[in-house]
């Protein structure tokens, strides 16, 4: 009876209330945090291998897992594992130096499961409606994790990220319910889940759908983090826990494109796809420019990393709009770009846990001080910019010429915008791992918590480039033509 | 009919007119009354709406507006203002005058051939859409002309009532799952204000935006 998608989110719901009655013990909060994740991890690969098999998978009208539920899914739960065993490793270090104590840590792992919770269930719902309470609820959640460590600059920026996100998502209710209201008046029947409204596009009012998608796009293209709706990500990705943000850059925008997609294919039954191409171009094209060129003049690593986020997010959306190719492309990047930005953060976690500073000036020699780490970091750099013959390269190469023909300037921008932002990084990153380590400074890693989860991620990330197992090919190529 | 025609025309202007007003209120407590009573009529906008469409659900969405909108939510500002002793807002960015010339501005934009297609929905009340449409422009001006938390605590849930304005008179099916949503959105806002202006206030001494420039490199 499909109860698999009922626990999925239930799973994190219960570890996030035993987490509650567990005040001062770091080792029972730490087990329930694992044991959950790697149930949820379970039913999430029970849940994919299903919906390979059957093409959608149900419980009631209200739960429903399509080929794109389940890629995202299936990402979510993945990362979300990874992410929970560096956190193990990374607030033990946290309470070692006291900056955290016991309280804080329950208080970090039931907001973990909290928003584990909400991201799985705005995959699952069928509503539009409840998967906007579930991207709310994921805001609401990590407001609390962005001020975890309690400094003036992370109430700052969580302030700024609620602010900016809880408008953002309004605005996308607004679109939500404008969208209802005129399929409502199409057909007066009940109308509440993506099927039903995907049946009536084609006798929607033009003009109310263009207004409403715009209203989405701008809502939802908030939470995603798009160019001009992005000024929050930067401050939030600085004060953040590293595992947090891995979550956020990694399945969050994923989750957030969610409806944006949803949307989009009915509003191609509506109007064509001209429409909906023409807006995610733009949004894309100016992510992706903007980014690369504020990527140049950052000084703080992390914020760097935001800016990666964003310009990705930008690609992810060219490939949407480019369509065709375009499409197969943008889906098989959020994936990439899942496996390669954790692996990136926790990499960077690592750097800050060892050199105690987020500026850029202050890390040198994290190749003496880290070395299995800067070789991780060093693939993460290398997966993130594109380079070949990694994954990211091919899906980038991929959404390019999918815009090629009908877009060259545009192709030609982007290509330039990239190239600037490899630089950006690169400049970085080598003035990070060389150079003499600061005196006094202890060589070496800190625990297996803290680096078999990312070699485990880089090993799944350089095997992914090569060879596409047979389950994701057949759920980004069914997603694919849903989309387009 | 034509009466419950114009006791909905009375209330949406009711509430348009809270809208306004919040602008130009620069003590606390009276912005929390006009929140308040703005609420209070979306709760006699929700019981019109049940007797005319015979949607018993609806009475159930007015009631639970009634308890968190009107007496609660309310309540708990009022505790809060009184907790940190505020009672006046600061100057906001724009004057009276240029504000209330920005919300003139928006009012025609939003009865503009542009946003006509989302009043037609609902042709026998076209003008109170487009009010509401105001309505949720208004509150977006409130929230960036404003340089205190407060006033952007209720700026969003001033932008919340102008959604769910809007939704009610479009005739979107399951308002009591949106007035669910909603209310779950301000039950939660309500922790994040209680967690977040304490922690604003220990670490900045005040609740002014303008204060809070740690970020800034």
């Amino acid at each position: 009876m499909a109860m698999e998608l009922l626990f999925l989110f239930c799973v994190p719901i219960v570890a996030a209330l035993l987490s509650l009655l567990l005040k001062n013990n770091q080792r029972l909060l730490e087990r329930i945090a694992l044991i959950a994740s790697l149930i949820e991890t379970g039913i999430a690969f029970v849940v994919v291998n299903t919906v390979i098999r059957l093409q959608s998978y149900a419980y009631s009208t209200h739960l429903i897992v399509d080929s794109l539920g389940a890629l995202l899914i299936g990402t979510t739960a993945v990362v979300g594992v990874f992410a929970t065993i560096y956190s193990i490793g990374y607030l033990r270090r946290e309470i070692k130096k006291e900056i955290i104590d016991p309280v804080r840590l329950m208080q970090y792992y039931v907001l973990l499961h909290l928003f584990q919770a909400a991201m799985f269930f705005a995959i699952l719902t069928a509503e539009p409606i409840l998967m906007w309470i579930a991207i709310e609820a994921t805001t609401l959640s990590t407001a609390f994790l962005i001020n975890f460590y309690r400094k003036a600059s992370a109430v700052e920026a969580a302030w700024k990220y609620l602010i900016i996100n809880s408008l953002g998502l309004l605005l996308a209710l607004f679109g939500t319910l404008v969208f209802m209201a005129s399929a409502g008046h199409a057909v007066p029947a009940s109308l509440s889940n993506w099927g039903e409204l995907f049946a009536v596009a084609a006798s929607l009012d033009p003009v109310v759908v263009k207004i409403a998608f715009v209203f989405l796009l701008i809502g939802y293209g908030t939470k995603v983090g798009l160019v001009p709706m992005h000024t929050w990500k930067p401050d939030a990705y600085s004060k953040a826990p590293t595992p947090v943000i891995a979550l956020f850059s990694g399945v969050l925008m994923n989750v957030a494109f969610l409806p944006i997609l949803r949307f989009k294919t009915i509003v191609d039954q509506a109007l064509g796809i001209a429409f909906t191409q023409q807006l995610l171009l733009f949004f894309g094209f100016i992510s992706v420019v903007v980014a690369s060129l504020l990527m140049f003049e950052q000084r703080n690593y992390k914020r760097l990393l935001a800016f990666s986020s964003i310009e990705h997010a930008g690609l992810i959306a060219l490939g949407f709009g480019f369509g065709g190719l375009g499409t197969i492309a943008a889906l098989l990047h959020m994936v990439y770009h899942a496996l390669v930005k954790s692996l990136l953060f926790f990499s960077i976690g690592n750097v800050f846990l060892k050199f105690s500073s987020t500026k850029m000036e202050n890390i040198r020699g994290v190749m003496s001080a880290l070395p299995l780490t800067s070789v991780l970091l060093l693939i993460g750099f290398v997966g993130v910019v594109g380079m070949p013959p990694f994954g990211v390269f091919l899906t980038e190469m991929g959404i390019l010429t999918a815009g090629m023909a009908s877009h060259p300037i545009l192709v030609a921008c982007t290509i330039l915008a990239l190239v600037i932002a490899f630089i950006g990084f690169f400049k970085v990153i080598t003035a990070m791992l060389f150079g003499e380590i600061p005196d006094g400074m202890k060589k070496g890693e800190f625990s297996r918590w803290t680096t078999v989860p990312l070699v485990v991620l880089a090993c799944l990330f350089v095997v992914m480039s090569f060879v596409i197992p047979d389950g994701l090919r057949e759920l980004i190529m069914r997603s694919a033509s849903t989309l387009h | 009919m034509t009466t419950s025609v114009s006791l909905l025309s009375v209330l949406g202007i009711l509430v348009f007119m809270m809208s306004v007003f919040l602008h130009v209120i620069k003590k606390y407590s009276w912005l929390v009354l006009a929140y308040s009573l703005q609420s209070f009529c979306i709760v006699l906008l929700l019981v019109q709406l049940a007797q005319d469409r015979a949607e018993p659900t609806l009475y159930l969405a007015a009631l639970l507006t009634l308890v968190v909108k009107v007496l609660f939510a309310p309540y708990f500002f009022m505790r809060l203002l009184r907790q940190y002793q505020l009672k006046f807002a600061l100057a906001p960015y724009l004057n009276n005058s240029l504000t209330l010339l920005a919300l003139m501005g928006l009012t025609a934009f939003a009865f503009s051939p542009a946003l006509s297609g989302i009043a037609s929905l609902f042709p026998a009340q076209s003008k109170l859409v487009s009010l509401g449409i105001a309505m949720i422009f208004f509150a977006l001006v409130f929230l960036m002309n404003r340089k205190e938390v407060v006033s952007q605590i209720i700026g969003m849930l001033t932008l919340e009532n102008g959604v769910v304005f809007v939704a009610l008179l479009l005739g979107v099916e399951q308002p009591f799952g949106l007035e669910l949503g909603i209310t779950f959105d301000l039950l939660v806002w309500m922790i994040i204000a209680t967690v977040f202006i304490g922690v604003i206030y220990k670490q900045f001494g005040s609740l002014h935006i303008a204060e809070m420039s740690k970020l800034k490199e």
